[in-house]
């Protein structure tokens, strides 16, 4: 029963659905041809112009445009003299039959080893129209006598081969010996300290495509390159130049790179006392055989390290600048050299007088480990003066010396523990005065 | 009026006036398979200009052996296919479940009680899943297995996709019959659409 079904169901979509014609609307056909001719046109086919016609038409019409452009550049007359002076046959004459090398005189094609042969007359002769850019041509030269050679007959397949013979041989011949050809660049300096900028500014306005080789620098394809050569050694700067994509020369020259001195100082002391005290500079250079130091205050010295007073206190700018012997200088600036150096005087607020009796209140840093005698840290000072007072404002102690400080005794008697009042004014090296009040605590052990 | 090998002969020289004789010629029967494959009319439209550009490029390929429509059909039906493999991802997934509870049962269809344009109409109804299963077994005649193979499914995906394509046509052909009994007039569009 349900199969029976299911059979009415198909056979009533495929009897009536099978092969029904359904109409179209006209705007259908239209879309449908226009789309159409769209697809053929991007379809090869021999019958009918499509894409690839147009494409070949497009080609084709550029190549012509190249082909006419080259033409406009074939050499003018007066070259072809000077190439048919300058040619190079020592390798041709090795392969002729008579070796003879002074002159060989071809009335006709001969059975040797026509490729060289024929390379020489080609550039030979100059009815022979073949078109040689002046770049290429003018670099051709050989140490060996020039031969003349004269040709009347050249058949074009011969003319063909000849060329990329030719050019073979002119390359061979240039990168051997490219001594002898033209300067076609100049860099604008052939020695310098590293880092060294060298502009290198092409000779001839002919060649339309450079490549540079720095060494192992770098390479570069710019028409008037800069090049900075950041590592010191010997440079060959080699330029090939093309012009219409075609080789026409190389050149080279060597550039020297000299390395530079490392510079590096250090003031000794770092907080040094200025002008009390004598500063010795610390050279830490490297690869230097002179050194100047300026002191920044007008006066300088050559010495390696030198030590030097300074008639005032100031922000001195101290520059050691350092030669090596390729006359490379490197530098090393230091402004305000003496910042660190700045003044300043503390008092401590207890001490603990020896009992052995007084010690006068001379002091050092080291004989004062046990802080027996009462005095300030201090830098720069010039100009002091302490009072120290007992409670009751009795002066007890006065000192105009920074170095001097008090013992604790007053009149050869160990003053009693407590608190006293202490005054110290005066001046710094810069000119700044000071004014401060305290006071600080006797103990007694 | 130019006969099957004249056209073909005309259109492998990509020539106009044969291409114009195999499109009036042949339109509506392609036509009328395309619309079986479409949810609508502009989507039938497409899969058509598809059919006729590879027909005009492809002529060269039919062999002439067997019949020239069988192979337009077949062109057609490929066509379809892989229109709907393209469209997939872009189209409207429609909720099976709905489709499923509308068994009903209807004994058997008058071959005349239809018109081709109501069948139509179911058609492009159904989702495009079943739509393309129940063409390709029901009305073309192809296997379960090629059926798979055609649409890149399992065999039992084409199977099931099938029953419940038919399920939900015979609930449809029931209700249309029913509609169409009640209003023995005219019945829009609408009222067919209508679930």
């Amino acid at each position: 029963m349900n199969a029976e079904k299911d059979i009415q169901l198909e056979e009533l979509f495929r009897k009536k659905l099978g092969s029904t014609e359904v109409m179209l609307g006209p705007r259908f056909n239209s879309s449908l041809m226009k789309k159409l001719a769209r697809r053929e046109f991007m379809t090869f086919n021999p019958a009918k112009i499509n894409i690839f016609y147009a494409g070949g038409i497009v080609v084709a019409g550029i190549a012509a445009i190249l082909v006419l452009s080259l033409n406009t550049k074939e050499i003018p007359p007066v070259n072809r003299s000077y190439i048919s002076e300058n040619i190079v046959v020592n390798e041709v004459i090795d392969t002729t039959a008579n070796k003879n090398p002074a002159a060989v005189v071809l009335d006709e094609p001969t059975e040797q080893p026509a490729l060289t042969i024929t390379a020489v007359k080609t550039a030979v002769s100059a009815e022979n129209a073949v078109p040689v850019t002046n770049g290429r041509e003018t670099i051709i030269e050989s140490n060996e006598p020039p031969v003349e050679i004269t040709r009347k007959t050249l058949e074009p397949a011969v003319i063909k081969k000849d060329i990329i013979t030719r050019e073979r041989l002119i390359y061979n011949k240039l990168a051997a010996n490219n001594k002898n050809t033209t300067k076609l660049f100049v860099p604008s300096a052939l020695k310098g300290c590293s880092p060294f900028s060298v502009k290198f500014a092409i000779t001839s306005e002919k060649i339309d495509s450079c490549h540079w080789s720095f060494g192992s620098a770098g390479v570069s394809s710019e028409k008037a390159p800069e090049w900075i050569f950041t590592s010191p050694g010997d440079f060959e700067v080699r330029l090939e130049a093309f012009s219409a994509g075609r080789l026409t020369g190389v050149y080279s020259e060597n550039i020297t790179v000299y390395p530079r001195p490392v510079v590096r100082f250090e003031i000794s002391p770092e907080q040094a006392i200025i002008p009390d005290e004598e500063v010795r500079f610390i050279n830490y250079s490297s690869g230097a055989v002179r050194y100047l130091w300026d002191f920044g205050d007008g006066y300088s010295s050559q010495q390696f390290e030198p030590l030097y007073r300074y008639k005032k206190f100031g922000n001195y700018t101290v520059t050691l600048k350092a030669y090596n012997e390729y006359g490379c200088t490197d530098s090393v600036i230091k402004p305000d050299a003496f910042a660190s150096s700045k003044c300043y005087i503390e008092f401590p607020n207890a001490f603990i007088p020896n009992k052995n009796g007084p010690s006068g209140g001379l002091y050092s840093q080291k004989s004062d480990e046990l802080a027996q005698v009462f005095h300030p840290v201090s830098l720069g000072v010039t100009n002091y003066k302490l009072k120290i007072f007992s409670k009751q404002g009795i002066l007890i102690f006065e000192s105009s010396d920074v170095n001097i400080g008090w013992d604790g005794y007053l009149n050869g008697q160990l003053s009693a523990p407590g608190v006293y009042i202490w005054q110290a004014s005066g001046q710094y090296r810069t000119g700044e005065s000071f004014s401060k009040i305290g006071d600080v605590t006797l103990l007694n052990n | 009026m130019m006969s099957d090998a004249q056209i073909i002969e005309g259109c492998v020289r990509h020539d106009k006036r044969s291409q114009q004789e195999l499109y009036s010629k042949y339109s509506r029967f392609l036509m009328g398979i395309c619309l079986r494959y479409a949810a609508d009319r502009a989507e039938a439209e497409d899969i058509l200009q598809e059919v006729f550009l590879k027909i005009y490029f492809n002529i060269k390929d039919y062999s002439g052996t067997g019949s020239f429509t069988g192979w337009l059909r077949k062109v057609a039906v490929n066509t379809a296919i892989t229109h709907y493999h393209r469209n997939l991802r872009y189209r409207y997934h429609e909720d099976i479940d709905e489709y499923i509870a509308v068994e009903t049962g209807i004994a058997s269809f008058e071959e005349d009680y239809f018109t081709s344009d109501e069948l139509y109409n179911v058609l492009n109804g159904l989702p495009s899943g079943y739509r393309m299963v129940f063409n390709l077994y029901a009305v073309e005649g192809y296997k379960h297995k090629e059926i798979a193979e055609m649409l890149n499914i399992d065999v039992n995906t084409s199977k099931s996709q099938y029953s419940r394509a038919k399920a939900v046509m015979r609930g449809k052909l029931e209700k249309l019959r029913k509609l169409k009994e009640t209003y023995s007039g005219g019945i829009t569009d609408n009222d067919k659409q209508t679930d």
